[in-house]
């Protein structure tokens, strides 16, 4: 299994890398203002990015190379699941030096991430992860990608949304709502963060027994 | 003699292509030749054998276990070069050696740099880069350095040139010479096969035709000739493939269908594997 996830490390692209600075743009309009709400986003679909991508489209042809090694097709899909921690791991290192930076040095309060912050992208992260690999195995790269993207432009659009309301001076009760909810989320934060590893937990195991179920009748017939 | 590997009853089923109910044995020890035309159904078996597709029906039982509970300890012990390039093209050879070796518990090192000593390749040399018989050389040492016991090669001498097929061919002759290890190769090119299988397993149209010794093989087979005059003694026999010409006519017979003496009025010959091969894709057309 540890093969198999460096084998992932090592054969992701550097171009990979470069493209992954398009979604900090995305999330923080270049420079981030400081919202904590931004942070989480961008790890999420950061580490989401860098994890699809090592399972780029050529993953048909890589499937009967790594199938014809000593390995089991459970293990096969066991790794893909286990390279999201490395993946996490890159790139929560990756946005905590890019937060830090801001953090020593911009003009305007920021602050660093905290624990539950992280756990709770750590926990959205495989919930993505888990509609995209069972989607992958049974339809192809370029299908899975193409419905899971939809995810980081709503929650774009979503947080936009949110933020035009905030700036509306009719819509009062619905700033009380989203005030409430922040600060609801804000005092509660460790509840929250469990809360996201539990359903994570429970939708990555359902989604790790059906890539097997999938993995298992596939036939890796890609000439 | 030990069975390397054992097929029973294998089959299935695809968008308009079929495997029905192939069975046959790999000897340890032993070349065995897996021939058939293209389509024939080689690479889908093969890749039943390395369990990439699915079986139906039927059982593959190598090294006397099957994939269902032992694959990895099955393919641990077999070295496999594929019918297309399946290495990382962009990487170096270095780096593919590198990614691929930690998947083996008997990888050694310094046979493999031995092995690209003797065929010549540079550590340093992206797999896209290299030529069609240095990625066949690169395929073979890749596979051959976690010291298999089974070798199963799909069409390893397609699109190489005969220095190269030769120098593969020699290659497999010495791998052999021990007695410990077994391979497995598929072609169309039967005169690989006459050179140094000493089985065949020969498949058409998703069925196996004929498995067991080389010479037995084509000793079991004629290949007849006659003038058009002649034809009429073929009548109602049930030959293998025919093929008429201006003054007479050729065909293909089964001795174990049509005994030799029915057959004495007419010349007949010795056929070579390729004659088998095409009187059998041609049937009994004019």
């Amino acid at each position: 299994m540890n093969a198999l996830i460096r084998k992932d490390l090592y054969t992701q692209k550097v171009s990979t890398y470069f493209l992954t600075a398009l979604w900090f743009v995305i999330f923080t309009n270049f420079f981030t203002d400081g919202q904590p709400v931004r942070h989480v986003l961008l790890l999420i679909f950061l580490a989401y990015f860098i994890a699809i991508s090592t399972s780029n489209k050529s993953i048909e042809k890589e499937s009967v190379l790594i199938n014809s090694l000593p390995v089991t097709r459970k293990q096969f899909v066991l790794a893909k699941y286990a390279a999201g921690f490395m993946w996490f791991g890159l790139t929560a290192a990756a946005v905590l030096v890019y937060i830090f930076l801001f953090d020593t040095f911009a003009p305007f309060p920021t602050r660093m991430m905290t624990i539950p912050e992280l756990l709770i992208a750590l926990g959205s992260f495989f919930i993505i992860i888990s509609l995209f690999y069972p989607l992958q195995f049974k339809a192809g790269y370029v299908l899975a990608t193409s419905l899971t993207i939809i995810l980081p432009l709503l929650s774009m659009m979503s947080f936009r949304i949110i933020l035009n309301i905030m700036e509306n001076p009719r819509m009062v009760a619905e700033q009380k709502f989203f005030r409430q909810t922040a600060e609801l989320v804000t005092v509660n934060q460790w509840t929250v963060a469990l809360a996201v590893l539990l359903v994570s937990t429970l939708v990555t195991w359902l989604s790790i027994l059906v890539s097997i179920r999938i993995v298992r009748k596939t036939d890796f017939d890609h000439a | 003699m030990e069975n390397i590997a054992e097929v029973r009853n294998l089959t299935k089923q695809f968008n308009g292509f079929a495997l029905n109910d192939l069975s046959f044995d790999i000897k340890k020890g032993f070349i065995t030749g897996f021939i058939g035309a293209n389509g024939a159904g080689k690479t889908t078996t093969i890749r039943c054998l390395m369990d990439l597709i699915r079986t139906e029906q039927g059982e593959i039982r190598v090294f006397g276990e099957s994939h269902e509970n032992h694959t990895a300890e099955i393919k641990e012990r077999i070295g496999f070069v594929y019918d297309a390039d399946f290495y990382y093209e962009d990487l170096t050879i270095e780096k593919n050696k590198r990614i691929l070796a930690p998947f083996y518990s008997e990888w050694d090192d310094e046979l493999f740099y031995q092995y690209l000593r003797k065929f010549q390749l540079n550590t340093a040399k992206r797999v896209k880069h290299l030529s069609k018989g240095m990625r066949m050389k690169f395929s073979l040492a890749m596979a051959l350095s976690h010291h298999p016991d089974f070798i199963i090669m799909d069409e390893p001498t397609a699109g190489l040139d005969p220095m190269v097929r030769r120098e593969l061919l020699d290659m497999m002759q010495e791998l052999i010479q021990d007695e410990e290890k077994a391979i497995f190769f598929s072609t169309h090119i039967t005169t690989d096969l006459e050179k140094i299988a000493d089985f065949i397993v020969f498949i058409h149209d998703g069925r196996i035709i004929f498995q067991g010794e080389k010479d037995e093989f084509t000793e079991r087979y004629v290949l007849i000739k006659g003038t058009a005059d002649q034809r009429s003694l073929l009548d109602e026999l049930p030959v293998i493939g025919l093929r008429g010409t201006d003054v007479g006519f050729e065909c293909l017979v089964d001795t174990a269908e049509i005994p030799l003496d029915q057959l004495s009025s007419l010349l007949v010959e010795q056929p070579t594997l390729e004659d088998i091969m095409y009187y059998t894709g041609r049937g009994g057309s004019q």
